[in-house]
C-alpha cells in the first residue's frame, strides 16, 4: 500500500510584519511546516504502520524553500521513508485549485498511490479545499474531518468528527482524506529519526516536469491588508487586591 | 573554524522544546515538587520513555549514542527550559554496563524499562569530600557474605531510588587509590538508615546521610574488579565536569532571559529600567559572559569528540562556567529587584539552584589544584 | 451586504435550516433566482426552488446527486454553509466547475463579472479580498454574515435523481450539542486556557449568568479539550462577532481568537499573566487568576 502525505511550507505567523499602508511584509518570516500538516503526516504513518508492507511518502509544492535542508530533515524525521517536492517560483501565489492540480499531476507521476492524506487546511491561508478539489480532479472519493482511519482489503474505514456527530464511514481505495486538526499528536523525533532524515531521498521535480500547462489561477487576490485595530483604553488593575476598583470600573462600562 | 551547530542539532533542540511543551508537566508541577523537596517521579518516568531519556546509553540497551557536543547542547537546553535531564544518570548507568556482571546489567536495564532511577552514587563521606584519601567505609567478608560498614554523606537521590553504588576501602592495601571497590547495595536492606539533608536549592533531588551498619550483601554485588573502584569512577570525572558546566550555563540563560525581558518592561522614573546605564552594564556583561562560556564549553566538548585529552580543559571549563553562571544569576536577581527575592521569580530559584555547581563534582579549589599542576609542569617542560 | 449587480441563478446548500435561511437571504441579494438544498427536514418557505432527493441518507451520501444536478444545471453562483460536510462538497463542486472556492466569506458582492469576498488569512493577521469569475463561482459562507430569511412563500419542489455514493456511512454517534446563537448575544463571555479543569467552567457559567452573557470559547477549549462544542468557538474559521461587551476570561489574546471580537464596544480581560497580549487589546483588565477573581466579582457586582 502506498500512502502520500501532503504538506505545505508556510511563513511563521509571528514573523509577519505590517507595513504602514497595512500590507503585509513576509520578508523576515522563517518558514515552517504547517501545524495541521504534521497531524496529517502522523495519521498517514499510523495507517501505514497498521498495514504490512505499507509505504508512506511525502509530497509538497512550493518555491525554493522546498529543498531547504533543515526544513526537509525536520519533516522527514517524522517517519516517512522518502518524498517528493514540486518546485515552482509561482507556488506562493497559487490558490487551492492551482495547488490541487499540481498535486494531482505529481501523484499521477508518483504512480500506484492508494491513499492521499492532507491536513485540515494550510497553515497560512487555511481554505481547507485542496483535498476535495484534488480528489475530484483525480476522480477519487474523498472525505474530510477524519479523526481516525484504517485500511483493509481495498477499503478505508474512517471516523469523521462532525459538528453534531461522529460518523463512521467506508470508502473504496484509492481515495483522498483530510484530517481534523486534533486527530492525533505528531510523534516527536528523537536523534535517530533526525539523523536518518538527512539521508532520506527527496525527489525534486521542477513544475514543468509535472505540468505542461502551468497557469491555473482561478481566484484573484484583490488585496491582503491588516485589519485596522480599534484603539483600546487599556486600564489595567493589577492583582486580586484591586478587585474592588476593577468592579467599580466595570459597572461604569456595562 | 565552523562555529555553527548542525541542522540535526538544531532540530533535536527544537524537538526537545516540543516534547517539554507537550509532556504534561507544567511549571506548577516542578515548583510544587521543589517546595516540598519531592522527587518528580512521574516526570522522570515520562522522560525515560521519551526520545530524550536514554541519550548516551548504548543502543543495545535502547539508548541513542550521541557525540558529546550534542549531549552538552541537550543538557544545556534542558536547564534553560528549567527541566531536569537524565544525562548524568545515563552516564552512571553506562558505567555498570561497562564493568558490571550480566545480572547487574539486567537489573539496571529493567529499572530503566520501568522508568525509574536505577541507583544513587554513594562515594562522599564526612571525611572524604575533596580528600579521597579519607574514605573509611569498609566491606568485610564473613561466612560467605559481605558486610558494609560506614557513613556516606551528601548522597544525591538516596531516598529516590532502591540501590546505591557504594565505594568501600580495603585498609590492608596501599596506596589508597588501589584499595577502592564498588558494591551495589540495596537501600532497603536491614542496617541502612537514610536521613535527608535540607538543601537550600536543587530541592527536587534528595541529598542524604546514609548510615550503613553491618549491611549484609552478596559477593555478587561487587561491581567490576575489586580494588579498581577509583579507576572505574575516574573515567567519568571529566565528562561530569563538562555536563555540570552545561547545566549551569543553561540555568544562567534561563535567569538571564527573565531579567532582560524585565528590563524592557519594568518602568521606573518614567522609563524601562533597561534604559539606565547601570542596568545596561549588567546586561552587557552577562551577555558577554554567556558567549564566552558557550565558546569554551562547546570547544571542550568538541575536543573530547576529536578524542583529544580534556583533562585540563574539563577542570578549567567547570571552574570558569560555574563561577560566571553564579555571577550571572546574581546580576539577574539584582535586575529583578524586589521580585527577584521572591518565589515568583525564576532568577531567585536559579540563584539558589546554581550555587551548588561550584561545590559538587569538584570544588573550585580542587579544580584549581587539578589544573594548575599540569599547566606549570607543561611550562617547565617547554619554556615559551 | 449590498450587491452591486445580480447574476441569474444561485444554488444554496446547507446542512441545517438555520444555515439555509441565512444563505437564501444572501443568495437573493446576488441572484435573480435561488434554488436550495437543505439536508435537515422541515418547512422552509423561502427561495424559488427546493431540491429534493428521494430517500433518507446521511448528508455526505447526497453529494453525488447534488454534483450531478450542478453538472446539468450549471448555476451561476453556489453558496454553501460552513459545516465540515459543506466544505467537503464545496471543493468537489469547485473542481467540477474549474474554479477555486471562496471560503469563510465574511462578505459577498458581485462586481462586474466577478464574485468578490473577504475573509481572514494568516491566522487572523490579515483580511484578504479575493474574487472569482462568474458564472460558476462557489463560496462557503461564514455564519451570521446574512440575516436569516423569514418564511414568505413555498418554493417549487424540484426532484433530483439519486446517484449512488461510493462513501457509505455505517454508524453515527450523536454528540450532545446544545443549540446556541452567539451572534445574537449583546454580552459575550469567552473562556480560554486559564481554566485548568472542566469543572472550573462552572465559575464562568455563574459569571455569565450574572452579567447576562452567552458563553463562547477559544479553539483549544472546543477542539483541543472538547469541553465545549465548536458552535461556541469564537475566532478565525469560527464565529466573528460584534458584541457590545466582551469578556475574555483566562484568554491570552492570540489574534486567531481576538479577530472574532474586534468590533466589540468594550473589551474586558481577566488573566493571571500581566504580559498576556490581551491586555494590549482591552479597555479594562484585571491581572488575577480566574479562579480567584470570578467568584469575587459575582459577589460584588
Amino acid at each position: 500500500m502506498k500512502i502520500v502525505a501532503c504538506y505545505k511550507l508556510v511563513p511563521e505567523d509571528r514573523d509577519i510584519n505590517v507595513n504602514s499602508d497595512l500590507t503585509l511584509d513576509l520578508s523576515k518570516a522563517t518558514w515552517k511546516v504547517g501545524d495541521y500538516d504534521l497531524t496529517a503526516i502522523e495519521m498517514a504513518m499510523r495507517i501505514g504502520e497498521a498495514q504490512e508492507g505499507a509505504e508512506v511518502v511525502l509530497l509538497t509544492y512550493g518555491g525554493d524553500v522546498v529543498t531547504d535542508q533543515k526544513l526537509k530533515k525536520g519533516v522527514y524525521a517524522r517517519g516517512p521513508q522518502m518524498g517528493y517536492a514540486v518546485r515552482d517560483n509561482e507556488a506562493f501565489c497559487s490558490d487551492s485549485f492551482g495547488t490541487a492540480r499540481v498535486l494531482a499531476a505529481a501523484i499521477d507521476k508518483i504512480g500506484d498511490v492508494d491513499l492521499v492524506v492532507c491536513g485540515e487546511g494550510s497553515g497560512d491561508i487555511y481554505s481547507q479545499q485542496v483535498a476535495p478539489i484534488l480528489a475530484t480532479l483525480m476522480k477519487r472519493p474523498v472525505v474530510n474531518a477524519v479523526k481516525e482511519a484504517s485500511a483493509e482489503g481495498g477499503q478505508l474505514t474512517v471516523k469523521r468528527d462532525l459538528e453534531d456527530a461522529v460518523e463512521v464511514a467506508t470508502l473504496p481505495l484509492p481515495a483522498v482524506v483530510s484530517t481534523t486538526s486534533e486527530a492525533c499528536k505528531p510523534r516527536i523525533p528523537g536523534m535517530k529519526d533526525i539523523l536518518a532524515a538527512g539521508k532520506k531521498e527527496q525527489v525534486v521535480w521542477e513544475i514543468g516536469e509535472v505540468l505542461s500547462d502551468q497557469s491555473a489561477l482561478r481566484k484573484e487576490v484583490v488585496n491582503t491588508l491588516s485589519p485596522a485595530q480599534k484603539e483600546r483604553a487599556r486600564t489595567i488593575f493589577e492583582g486580586i487586591d484591586s478587585l474592588d476598583s476593577f468592579v467599580d470600573a466595570l459597572r461604569k462600562v456595562m | 573554524m565552523d562555529f555553527s551547530i548542525t541542522d540535526e542539532q538544531e532540530l533535536l533542540l527544537e524537538s526537545l522544546e516540543e516534547w517539554i511543551e507537550g509532556c504534561g508537566f507544567d511549571q506548577r508541577y516542578f515548583d510544587e515538587h521543589w517546595e516540598k523537596a519531592q522527587f518528580p517521579a512521574e516526570y522522570y518516568k515520562a522522560l525515560f520513555e521519551s526520545p530524550f531519556g536514554k541519550v548516551g546509553l548504548p543502543e543495545e540497551y535502547g539508548g541513542t549514542e550521541l557525540d558529546f557536543l550534542t549531549m552538552v547542547l541537550l543538557d544545556e537546553k534542558f536547564a534553560e527550559l528549567g527541566r531536569p535531564s537524565l544525562t548524568t544518570t545515563m552516564l552512571n548507568i553506562e558505567d555498570i554496563m561497562m564493568f558490571g556482571s550480566e545480572e547487574q546489567k539486567k537489573a539496571i536495564a529493567d529499572k530503566v524499562e520501568e522508568g525509574r532511577l536505577p541507583f544513587a552514587l554513594g562515594f562522599t563521606e564526612p571525611q572524604a569530600g575533596s580528600d579521597s584519601n579519607g574514605y573509611a567505609c569498609t566491606a568485610t567478608r564473613k561466612n560467605g557474605k559481605v558486610y558494609i560498614n560506614g557513613h556516606k554523606s551528601f548522597i544525591t537521590n538516596a531516598s529516590d531510588t532502591d540501590l546505591m553504588l557504594t565505594m568501600t576501602r580495603d585498609f590492608s592495601v596501599e596506596p589508597p587509590v588501589n584499595a577502592m571497590s564498588l558494591w551495589m547495595v540495596p537501600l532497603n536492606a536491614p542496617g541502612v538508615k537514610i536521613e535527608p539533608m535540607h538543601k537550600i536549592g536543587q530541592r527536587m533531588l534528595s541529598m542524604c546521610e546514609v548510615y550503613l551498619d553491618n549491611v549484609e550483601i552478596e559477593e555478587s554485588d561487587l561491581v567490576g574488579e575489586e580494588g579498581k573502584g577509583f579507576f572505574m569512577l575516574m573515567k567519568n570525572f571529566e565528562i561530569e565536569r563538562v555536563l555540570i558546566a552545561a547545566t549551569a550555563l543553561g540555568g544562567a540563560k534561563r535567569a538571564y532571559n527573565e531579567a532582560v525581558n524585565y528590563a524592557n518592561e519594568r518602568i521606573q522614573f518614567g522609563k524601562p529600567i533597561g534604559q539606565f546605564q547601570l542596568i545596561q552594564r549588567m546586561i552587557v556583561e552577562m551577555t558577554a559572559k554567556i558567549k564566552a562560556c558557550e565558546a569554551f564549553l562547546y570547544a571542550t566538548a568538541w575536543k573530547y569528540d576529536q578524542k583529544e585529552s580534556i583533562r585540563i580543559d574539563s577542570a578549567l571549563v567547570k571552574y570558569f562556567v560555574t563561577r560566571l553562571a553564579n555571577e550571572i544569576a546574581d546580576d539577574c536577581v539584582q535586575i529583578m529587584g524586589g521580585i527577584g527575592y521572591t518565589e515568583d521569580s525564576i532568577s531567585a530559584k536559579v540563584w539558589r539552584d546554581l550555587r551548588t555547581a561550584r561545590i559538587g563534582g569538584g570544588t573550585d579549589e580542587i579544580l584549581i589544584h587539578a589544573a594548575s599542576r599540569p599547566i606549570l609542569k607543561e611550562f617547565a617542560k617547554n619554556k615559551r | 451586504m449590498i450587491a452591486m449587480g445580480k447574476t441569474d441563478k444561485a444554488l444554496v446548500v446547507a446542512e441545517s435550516q438555520a444555515q439555509i435561511r441565512e444563505l437564501i437571504a444572501g443568495a437573493q441579494g446576488l441572484a435573480e433566482k435561488t434554488a436550495f438544498y437543505c439536508w435537515e427536514k422541515g418547512i422552509v418557505a423561502a427561495g424559488d426552488e427546493r431540491l429534493q432527493i428521494e430517500g433518507d441518507m446521511p448528508f455526505v451520501e447526497t453529494f453525488p446527486s447534488l454534483i450531478a444536478y450542478v453538472e446539468q444545471e450549471r448555476p451561476s453562483v453556489i453558496l454553501l454553509g460552513n459545516s465540515q460536510n459543506c466544505r467537503l462538497l464545496a471543493g468537489q463542486l469547485g473542481a467540477l466547475l474549474g474554479t477555486a472556492v471562496l471560503v469563510d466569506a465574511q462578505s459577498l458582492t458581485i462586481d462586474g463579472d466577478f464574485l468578490v469576498s473577504s475573509r481572514m488569512v494568516y491566522g487572523g493577521m490579515a483580511n484578504r479580498t479575493e474574487r472569482v469569475q462568474l458564472p460558476g463561482a462557489v463560496a462557503v459562507v461564514a455564519p451570521a454574515v446574512f440575516p436569516a430569511v423569514e418564511d414568505t412563500q413555498q418554493p417549487v419542489i424540484v426532484p433530483v435523481a439519486y446517484v449512488p455514493s461510493a462513501i457509505k456511512v455505517t454508524a453515527v454517534e450523536e454528540k450532545v450539542v446544545e443549540s446556541v446563537n452567539l451572534a445574537a448575544a449583546k454580552t459575550l463571555v469567552c473562556v480560554g486556557r486559564g481554566f485548568a479543569e472542566e469543572s472550573e467552567l462552572q465559575l464562568a457559567d455563574d459569571f455569565a449568568r450574572k452579567v447576562g452573557g452567552e458563553i463562547g470559547c477559544t479553539r483549544p477549549i472546543s477542539e483541543g479539550e472538547g469541553w465545549m462544542s465548536s458552535a461556541r468557538y469564537v475566532g478565525v474559521s469560527g464565529l466573528m462577532l460584534n458584541p457590545d461587551i466582551y469578556f475574555g476570561l483566562g484568554i491570552s489574546g492570540q489574534i486567531q481568537h481576538m479577530v472574532g471580537v474586534n468590533g466589540a464596544r468594550v473589551v474586558v480581560a481577566i488573566n493571571k499573566d500581566p504580559k498576556a497580549p490581551i491586555f494590549e487589546q482591552c479597555d479594562l483588565g484585571l491581572v488575577a487568576t480566574v479562579q480567584e477573581a470570578l467568584p469575587a466579582i459575582v459577589q460584588n457586582l
